[in-house]
């Protein structure tokens, strides 16, 4: 597999994890500092269970899924019926915890080194599982918001007051923006660790979970569009960088990027609105009829 | 006699030493337009807040029809048959109108989330019944034209009509509006009346109004309570409370001997 190759199956992997956090950032407005975690749970789960139990990989996917869901929901429970302000400290924790675990417990993760020598995707393979995936969770994701449970979860954001009064329980929608969340990171934590061919605690590190909501941010609280853009920009953005011999430069572009993004549109680059067709066709008729009167002029 | 639809029987609640509520004791008959007046700060509010679960009350039980909802939450209240709407308004703001509409519609779209994500013939009938539900109540109001906009965008009074359909978008059978004539002119006061009145008799409901616009409530209302300092002072036609000398001195403020 080229290298190429290899950023746009690592570019669709992230573009998964993105599209979990913006359910609960973006469109629930729940801010997590964490999710990098459960990618972790998803890509050691996988990985152990396909070596252990000598499964195909999906079946290892779906254990991973499974598992980070369960500790999302887990984490939830006590913490979303609180303020929000004790979620984000409860995400940040998680986060750390499972990435101090999986340096300290040697035995089951490998430590610091890694876990490595299971099942992984030869060659074209990994293309083959991913983008089909990614497909998937687009088109559910965009019937979920458009469907009444994904309404609930916008009018919880927007106001949690009139949420309740129209008769949404909104401890059971954060409860599902949550689970929503941690199913997808888990799911593309499995594939990156097949993709990868070795899982280390350097792969899921608190910046990692911050690159997720910065994401999120850009792309714009809300739009599924967006989050899938911003997925395209910041995912292969440290391999162009690579190059140019820039690294250490990331950070302060990412910081410039937000910086700017907050300053000029607050919103992020897609607002709350999505890509259709005819938006589109809307936008050249204006952009064409603008073009045409300054060509009278 | 006519149905008991929505009853508060010595209720009270205090907040740290204010009493807010003291003892109140209100029967609003099924149908009936019924106002809730006082000064500012007399304890409305806290009146709906009470009725809608937001708040718990110290002591007093809540009665719709013949169910206890004295320690229900919001949104199951809602589910009994109650919607309101808000003295400070709340809408989802960057949300469309029509949208704000669907959000409300949780009486009518029943479908499971896998129904949203797989777009199963379930989902598009509900969808379409909702929306056409939606559709009609936006053309009785005269707002059809503003169906995409953003809710927080509309101008303050349309903001009001948007409250007040999301509310009965919820199928309710009491409907508690706060305040709905604030900052209205006279002339809006009085399409609003009509509009209440018309809101009453299509959907069938019981209404609770509270306001400061004397003209409105006494133009609709059947009866009326009002409060001051969180007292019931008194409960009856308008004429009634017009004529009544306690509720003179609290609007004109008397001194205490
Ligand atoms: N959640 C609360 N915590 C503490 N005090 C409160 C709370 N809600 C209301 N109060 C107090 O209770 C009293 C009654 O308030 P309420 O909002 O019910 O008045 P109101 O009759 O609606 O007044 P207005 O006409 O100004 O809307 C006020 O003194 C208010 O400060
Ligand atoms: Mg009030």
């Amino acid at each position: 597999m080229t290298y190429w190759l290899g950023v746009l199956v690592q570019t669709c992997i992230y573009m998964i994890a993105i599209i979990g956090v913006s359910i609960l950032s973006g469109f629930c407005g729940l801010f997590t500092l964490g999710h990098a975690g459960f990618m972790a749970i998803g890509a050691y789960t996988s990985a152990i269970v396909v070596n252990t139990f000598d499964v195909p990989i999906f079946v290892g996917l779906l254990a991973g899924m499974l598992l980070s869901t369960l500790l999302g929901l887990l984490i939830g429970a006590p913490t979303l019926r609180i303020n929000g302000d004790y979620f984000i400290i409860a995400t940040m924790g998680i986060g750390e915890a499972i990435y101090l675990l999986s340096q300290y417990l040697i035995p089951v993760t490998g430590g610091p080194y890694g876990y490595m020598d299971f099942h992984s995707f030869r060659g074209m393979e990994a293309l083959f599982y991913v983008v089909p995936i990614l497909i998937v969770v687009i088109v559910v994701t965009y019937f979920f918001i458009k469907s009444k449970h994904g309404r609930n979860i916008v009018a919880l954001r927007e106001n949690e007051m009139a949420a309740l009064t129209v008769g949404i329980n909104v401890y059971r929608y954060k409860m599902i923006s949550m689970g929503y969340s941690c199913a997808l990171c888990g799911l593309a934590g499995g594939l990156l660790a097949h993709y990868m061919t070795n899982v280390n605690p350097a792969m899921f590190t608190s910046t990692k979970s911050n690159d997720l909501v910065i994401a999120v941010v850009l792309g714009g609280r809300g739009s599924l569009t967006g989050a899938i853009i911003a997925a395209m920009i910041l995912t292969p953005l440290p391999e162009l960088l690579r190059f140019s011999s820039a690294q250490e430069w990331r950070l302060i572009m990412y910081g410039l990027t937000i910086v700017l993004v907050i300053l000029f549109r607050p919103t992020g680059l897609y607002g709350d609105r999505e890509f259709s067709i005819s938006g589109l066709a809307k936008w050249i008729k204006r952009h064409s009829q603008r073009l045409m009167k300054r060509g009278e002029n | 006699m006519s149905t008991v639809a929505l009853g508060l029987y010595n209720v009270c609640k205090s907040f740290g030493g204010l009493k807010a509520s003291n003892n109140i004791n209100i029967e609003v008959l099924e149908h009936e337009i019924y106002g809730i007046i006082g000064p500012n700060g007399a304890g409305k509010t806290t009146l709906f807040n009470l009725i809608t679960g937001v708040i718990a009350p110290t002591s007093g039980t809540i009665r719709i029809y013949d169910k206890d909802i004295t320690n229900l939450a919001p949104d199951k209240i809602c589910g009994v048959g109650i919607a309101r709407t808000f003295q400070n308004i709340r809408l989802f703001n960057a949300v469309s109108v029509l949208e704000n509409l669907m959000i409300a519609c949780q009486q009518t779209i029943h479908y499971s989330a896998l129904d949203g994500c797989l777009r199963t013939p379930r989902f598009r009938r509900e969808e379409k019944a909702a929306q056409e539900k939606c559709m009609a109540i936006l053309e009785k109001f005269n707002l059809l034209q503003y169906k995409d906009v953003a809710a927080g965008k509309l101008p303050y009074g349309s903001q009001r009509r948007v409250e007040i359909m999301r509310a009965i978008m919820t199928n309710p059978r009491v409907v508690l509006l706060d305040e709905p004539a604030a900052g209205m002119n006279e002339e809006e006061t009085a399409t609003l009346a009509e509009m209440i009145r018309m809101l009453q008799k299509e959907y069938n409901l019981t209404i609770v109004v509270i306001d400061h616009h004397m003209d409105l409530i006494m133009e609709i209302c059947d009866r009326l309570t009002v409060i001051n300092f969180g007292e019931q002072l008194m409960t009856g036609t308008p004429e009634q409370a017009q004529s009544d000398q306690k509720v003179i001195d609290a609007y004109l403020g008397v001194d205490d001997e």
